[in-house]
């Protein structure tokens, strides 16, 4: 009997949700969101930002918007983003969804100006997902937006979310998320970075003043690469920002040193001097130990940080002329690949603790073991003093084999 | 209400219900606020003096087996103090479950039902509580003991996946935000270990009053176990924005987190679960209060006070206007009360009831020798 009565009550409360579905509070069906797959921020002419949003045409044939390979791009000018996505919804009928974007394109011009505001107003948005990609675009983001169509993908959400991973085979990126760059923003130890990203449009002339032919085919930036293709995105190198503002950028050799000190290069090609033949390069394969390590010590009151990388290798181009993979001749290799990666290395440190004043590897976070409280650690304002630090680099190579080949 | 005899693991899972949904929401965000970096050493430093706080309790509680503490509050001075800790304990019970009742509807509120004012979140809660305190209370605690479980499962998996990312760098400086501030104001911190006030009660509810001993110290060593490591795996992984955010910081780690490219947003999982284990925690509150209304009012059946616990937690809930407003009762209203009547009123009590009995026992000895 009692059981009879409370059966009756979750019947009837069970009956009672169905009359919900007709109740003023309810989210808005597919059909009535607008899916935004990348935004774009600029700076205004005459209102402060100019906010562009690649909306999602969502395909007859498929069942989620984000399954789209069809986009509009639509810019707004107004005074922040909130407002901008305001008017927008406005002018398309459809609410503007954010939690399918995968891309925060901010253009050079603005990202010099500060982006705190914007990347702390994304963050306080729900939709967003703090895995959504940043990056900093050397022409226009609303160009940038027009001009990224999907290539060798379908879907264009699926496009954004696989462009940046390329970074895990070439090292000549990094897959940034808006909670790295916020975390990099409210920290003490670091400074901040993101993609550094552009469009691709005529194929781009070789630069011939380079110090080794080595570097020839690792110094470019995004819009920079000699491709010859139609315009579309490219995501090659990284923009440094000291405080919240952009300060500088850095090429794709420059970011694979970073990511070869922090710790987290997958492999990548490299092409280093050749022992054998001057004027020549030979191309290795390189894949980072877990063995690499960092250290900082504070010297008169001034950094010194030692990096100590270890490296594998495997030796990629053979030609005719080649030598036998023996041991003496790749003990030569490793001996040229060891003194050019400390040299780019070396070459990259000064730059980012001279030139641009800006610890973007967190060395900081291996000095604040030598401090007792927050307080003694932000009164010592790592990141004045990391333009006073002196580096130590030593990397070890050692060559495995070739893959197929060890002699031609 | 119908008294349902507790076994030991359904006691566990009862204490072990209450810190879990604050852990869930914003325990380490008060951590991280009073110790900084430091917050994993003020989380092993309360729990160590939970401990020993539980320790003594065992100690002053051996002379009353199978009673609670309105049992002893009555030894020590009669109805008046067992009605004064009675309604005390109803105000607890009340002012826990409807902060973090408000606090979880916010969430939800924000994360996922924008468009639905916060009323009707609450009330879905309510419902579930009142139905299932009107079924009785052997549905809750069966229910509890489930949704424990799964819920420690459910923070062990985030401790276990969010390790990869765990940065050991972030526990320097070592000290956070000062040795005074972890030892010294870091202390207040014990509210953490508000599950005490159902030991305080469950003693009679056990189906052998022996175990009370097992019961609550693997209670208090699960509760601070679980409270360590939620606080370290926040800290190895973002320490210095755990205070920047609203929201709960157990629901960001998991959102920040990715879980190889199959499994994506696994956040509405964990948010499942965590809404479970409120609803089971908004249920026990309100079993307790009516508990204890029997007991200081002599009813046989306190069922029907679960309407108006149930209307009083609504009400309750919907009190703070704002963030500001909501802060100050979670921050210093339920820290200080708690603090006050758990760690002092109650041990207070335990003190003189000990101290009762004693003088009680002296004087019958000396009858006894004086009648020899």
């Amino acid at each position: 009997m009692k059981n009879k009565k409370y059966i009756v009550l979750l019947l009837i409360i069970t009956s009672c949700t169905f009359s919900l579905t007709g109740c003023q509070y309810k989210s808005p069906g597919i059909d009535e969101s607008a899916y935004v797959v990348a935004l774009g921020i600029d700076v205004g002419e005459n209102s402060r930002i100019i906010v562009s949003f690649q909306i999602l045409i969502p395909s007859s044939f498929s069942g989620e918007a984000s399954q789209s390979d069809k986009s509009i791009v639509n810019s707004v000018e107004c005074t922040s983003i909130e407002s901008g996505i305001n008017i927008m919804n406005s002018y398309i009928s459809k609410e503007i969804n954010l939690s399918h974007c995968k891309a925060i394109v901010i253009s050079e011009k603005f990202a010099s100006q500060g982006i705190s505001e914007t990347i702390f107003t994304l963050m306080n948005d729900v939709q967003i997902r703090p895995d959504c990609n940043i990056i900093v675009s050397r022409c226009t983001a609303s160009y940038f937006l027009e001009n990224s169509k999907p290539v060798l993908e379908k879907l264009t959400a699926r496009y954004y979310d696989i462009a940046p991973t390329s970074s895990e085979y070439t090292g000549y990126t990094q897959n940034l998320t808006l909670n790295d760059i916020f975390y990099s923003l409210n920290s003490y130890t670091e400074n901040a970075i993101a993609i550094l990203g552009g469009i691709n449009e005529d194929s781009n002339e070789i630069p011939n003043n380079t110090l080794f032919s080595a570097e020839q085919d690792s110094s470019y930036k995004a819009n920079e690469t000699p491709i010859d293709s139609k315009p579309n995105m490219e995501n090659m190198g990284l923009a440094v920002f000291k405080d919240d503002m952009l300060v500088g950028e850095l090429n794709s050799i420059e970011t694979l040193c970073h990511l070869l000190i922090v710790n987290e290069l997958n492999t990548c090609v490299l092409s280093i001097p050749s022992p054998f033949v001057e004027g020549d390069t030979i191309d290795i394969k390189v894949i980072p130990t877990p063995s690499s390590k960092n250290k900082v010590e504070l010297i008169n009151g001034s950094p010194y940080i030692t990096c100590n990388i270890s490296l594998t290798a495997r030796v990629l181009s053979l030609n005719e002329t080649s030598v036998s993979l023996t041991d003496e001749n790749m003990k030569k290799i490793e001996k040229y690949a060891n003194s050019y990666i400390e040299y780019q290395i070396e070459k990259y440190l000064y730059k980012t603790s001279k030139d641009l004043g800006c610890d973007i590897d967190n060395f900081g976070k291996y000095l604040t073991k030598h401090f007792a409280t927050e307080e003694d650690w932000k009164n010592f304002n790592w990141i004045g003093n990391y333009n006073n630090a002196f580096f130590n680099v030593n990397v070890s190579t050692s060559i495995i084999s070739g893959n197929l080949l060890i002699k031609t | 209400m119908d008294l349902y005899k507790v076994g030991k693991i359904e006691a566990i899972a009862l204490v072990v219900i209450v810190m879990l949904n604050h852990l869930v929401l914003n325990l380490p965000k008060i951590f991280f606020n009073t110790a900084g970096c430091a917050a994993w050493i003020n989380a092993i430093f309360v729990f160590a003096i939970a401990l020993i706080f539980l320790f003594i309790i065992l100690k002053l509680f051996k002379n009353f087996n199978g009673m609670d503490i309105l049992d002893v509050s009555y030894f020590v001075g009669g109805n008046t103090l067992k009605n004064i800790i009675g309604f005390l304990f109803i105000a607890f019970f009340m002012l826990i479950a409807s902060a973090l009742l408000r606090d979880f509807s916010r969430s939800l509120n924000i994360i996922y039902f924008r468009n639905i004012p916060i009323y009707l979140v609450i009330i879905v809660f309510l419902l579930v509580a009142l139905l299932a305190n009107r079924i009785g209370s052997n549905v809750i605690i069966k229910t509890t003991t489930i949704i424990t479980t799964i819920v420690l499962i459910n923070l062990g998996v985030t401790f276990f996946l969010t390790a990869p990312q765990f940065e050991f760098n972030n526990i320097f400086p070592i000290l956070g935000k000062g040795a005074k501030e972890i030892f010294l104001s870091g202390s207040t911190n014990i509210f953490a270990f508000s599950g005490f006030c159902v030991l305080y009660f469950i003693m009679p509810m056990l189906k052998s009053s022996k175990e009370f001993n097992k019961i609550a110290i693997w209670s208090i060593v699960i509760s601070g176990i679980y409270l360590v490591f939620c606080i370290l795996s926040l800290l190895l992984s973002f320490s210095y924005v755990v205070d920047a955010y609203d929201l709960s910081p157990m629901y960001l780690i998991i959102r920040t987190t990715q879980f190889g490219k199959f499994l994506q947003r696994p956040e509405s999982l964990f948010m499942f679960f965590w809404i479970l284990s409120l609803m089971s925690y908004v249920s026990i509150c309100i079993m307790f209060s009516c508990n204890i209304f029997q007991k200081i009012t002599n009813t046989r059946k306190s069922q029907v006070m679960a309407y108006f616990f149930t209307s009083l937690l609504y009400f309750g809930a919907l009190i703070p206007r704002n963030i500001s407003q909501f802060k100050f009762i979670e921050d210093v209203i339920y820290k200080y009360f708690s603090i006050i009547l758990i760690f002092f009123i109650s041990m207070g009590i335990l003190i003189l009831a000990n101290l009762k009995y004693h003088r009680k026992n002296m004087k019958l000895e000396g009858r006894k020798l004086n009648e020899k």
